[in-house]
């Protein structure tokens, strides 16, 4: 049975985010926790996204230029680019990266606060430390995330266009030309929709992890492993079953 | 009409896996008592007052605090009887990225119904009372040892509950400083007029803290003793060995070589 933990613990992180959800619908108001947790992660990431999403645009728009060079077909480069960036590299890449950043603070800081019982000081306290401590970080995470995601995104495109200018002398305005035609809105949508999974992804599978941390500081060490595994194991699952998803869903709507 | 009795435990069974800590274990505490547990380590006490505190639950018996079984509660009965208990944690377990002063008003701040200048003066007034009132403004990992052990009392006394359950407050502190700590817990126990459970490997502060006092040796051996004469006069060799100081300990073993 061992060798099907991973179905195991799949089921723990629903059922952990069945639970969160529970708790949030019986509580009042944390909207003051959730947007300090939000603003708290969003300021943390933003130079690590600016600075990630920058150059997933121009890695891409480098190895489309290598490709299209040799068909003469470098005025395509902004649209093909910019739909490979949207639809999959984009989201992806900087998934992985707010995987490694965020992810893995959230769970060392859930993990340090549960083997140091300062998790159970609060349930001691009469407060449930779900409310008090995950859920914040959870939504704040969610928020961000797809805040964080969209906007490395929008970024990435200007730094495939950067790179178009500098190493393919393709100009701005030639850029992003056939981007319109060739990113469609489906294709958007699929992009945020990605965006929006991958953030839940990360946000449970981080708070779960941190929360069921145990054995002291080997215990964390664990936690925050596992919780760049999963994640990054799940984000490309997810990717997988979105495409798929989106597509048959894109291809339905198209023949409607 | 009589009072519940704060903390009773009836025949309580725990186990960790294949691991036995208690078997059917049953004692009372009455309102207002003191009650001192001692014990090796290892040997279950922690276990018991997290089993009065509800963060564990018996593998079968029944905890009942004032009267209710954990068992029997609903969420919400449950965290609003927790607030009625006061708990110290043996490694604290102070909120590290809080200074001292929000420590103490982080219960105040959830559980009360204080205006925010009434929980400041609330929580400012227990950093007074633990000798604190200089450390308000630091972070828990400024403070030392001794320090953390009273900003842990703050916390565990600000919604001013009737039953506190001290985990070791001794714990790694020097001799005077324990003795402070202890003067401490029984000046408040006095005015609060709390109930009071204290775990703790030092007999010298056990005999401080009551009279009554229960010893854990393993599951099946947990003696109570009423008054510290029965507690002294003990026959039991495993008792003796506990009250002999290592002091004594290590004479009686160089005049034994």
């Amino acid at each position: 049975m061992k060798y099907f933990g991973w179905v195991d613990e799949v089921g723990q992180n629903f059922l952990f985010l069945s639970t969160l959800m529970k708790s949030w619908w019986r509580s009042n108001d944390l909207r003051q926790p959730i947007l300090e947790q939000t603003w708290k992660i969003t300021i943390s990431s933003l130079s690590t996204t600016l600075f990630a999403g920058f150059f997933v645009g121009a890695i891409l728009t480098v190895q489309f230029t290598l490709q299209m060079r040799e068909f003469g077909a470098l005025g395509y480069l902004g649209g093909l680019s910019t739909s490979g960036i949207v639809r999959e590299v984009g989201p992806l890449l900087i998934a992985f990266l707010l995987s490694g950043k965020v992810g893995a603070y959230t769970s060392a800081e859930l993990g340090t606060m549960r083997v140091t019982e300062q998790i159970d000081a609060i349930r001691c306290l009469g407060a449930d430390p779900l409310k008090e401590v995950v859920l914040p970080r959870f939504v704040g995470i969610v928020f961000s995330s797809f805040f964080l995601l969209t906007f490395g995104l929008i970024v990435s495109v200007f730094g495939g266009a950067f790179m178009g200018y500098i190493f393919s002398g393709v100009n701005f305005e030639e850029y992003i030309r056939f981007i319109p035609s060739i990113v469609t809105l489906p294709s958007v949508i699929n992009g945020l929709f990605k965006c929006l999974a991958f953030s839940l992804v990360l946000a449970t599978v981080c708070t779960y992890k941190g929360y069921t941390a145990s054995g002291g500081a080997r215990g964390v060490g664990q936690a925050v492993v596992q919780t760049a595994v999963q994640t990054m194991l799940l984000i490309v699952f997810f990717d997988w079953l979105t495409s798929f998803l989106m597509q048959s869903f894109i291809n339905q709507w198209m023949n409607a | 009409m009589s009072q519940a009795t704060p903390i009773e435990m009836k025949s309580l069974f725990l186990r960790f896996g294949d691991n036995e800590v208690l078997r059917d274990f049953s004692m009372r505490v009455g309102e207002g008592e003191a009650l001192a547990i001692l014990g090796p380590s290892g040997s279950g006490k922690s276990s018991l007052l997290k089993l009065c505190s509800g963060l564990l639950l018996p593998s079968s018996g029944e905890v009942c605090v004032n009267g209710a079984s954990w068992d029997a509660l609903q969420p919400a009965e449950l965290a609003e009887r927790r607030t009625r208990m006061g708990m110290l944690f043996q490694k604290n377990a102070l909120f590290d990225s809080m200074t001292c002063i929000d420590n103490v008003a982080f219960p105040l701040r959830l559980r009360s119904k204080l205006t925010e200048s009434e929980v400041i003066q609330k929580s400012e007034n227990y950093l007074e009372r633990v000798g604190l009132a200089h450390a308000r403004d630091l972070m828990p990992s400024e403070i030392s040892g001794g320090m953390q052990k009273r900003l842990g009392i703050a916390r565990a006394l600000a919604l001013d509950p009737k039953i506190v359950l001290y985990d070791d407050p001794t714990a790694g502190l020097d001799p005077i400083t324990s003795r402070k700590i202890v003067d401490l817990i029984l000046e408040l126990k006095t005015r609060n007029q709390a109930t009071i459970l204290v775990v703790t490997n030092d007999v010298q502060r056990a005999l401080q803290i009551s009279k009554k006092i229960l010893i854990v040796f393993s599951p099946t051996k947990i003696l109570e003793f009423g008054s510290h004469e029965e507690f002294l006069g003990s026959n039991d060799e495993d008792v003796r060995q506990f009250i002999l100081s290592p002091l004594e300990s290590q004479a009686k073993r160089n005049l034994d070589a």
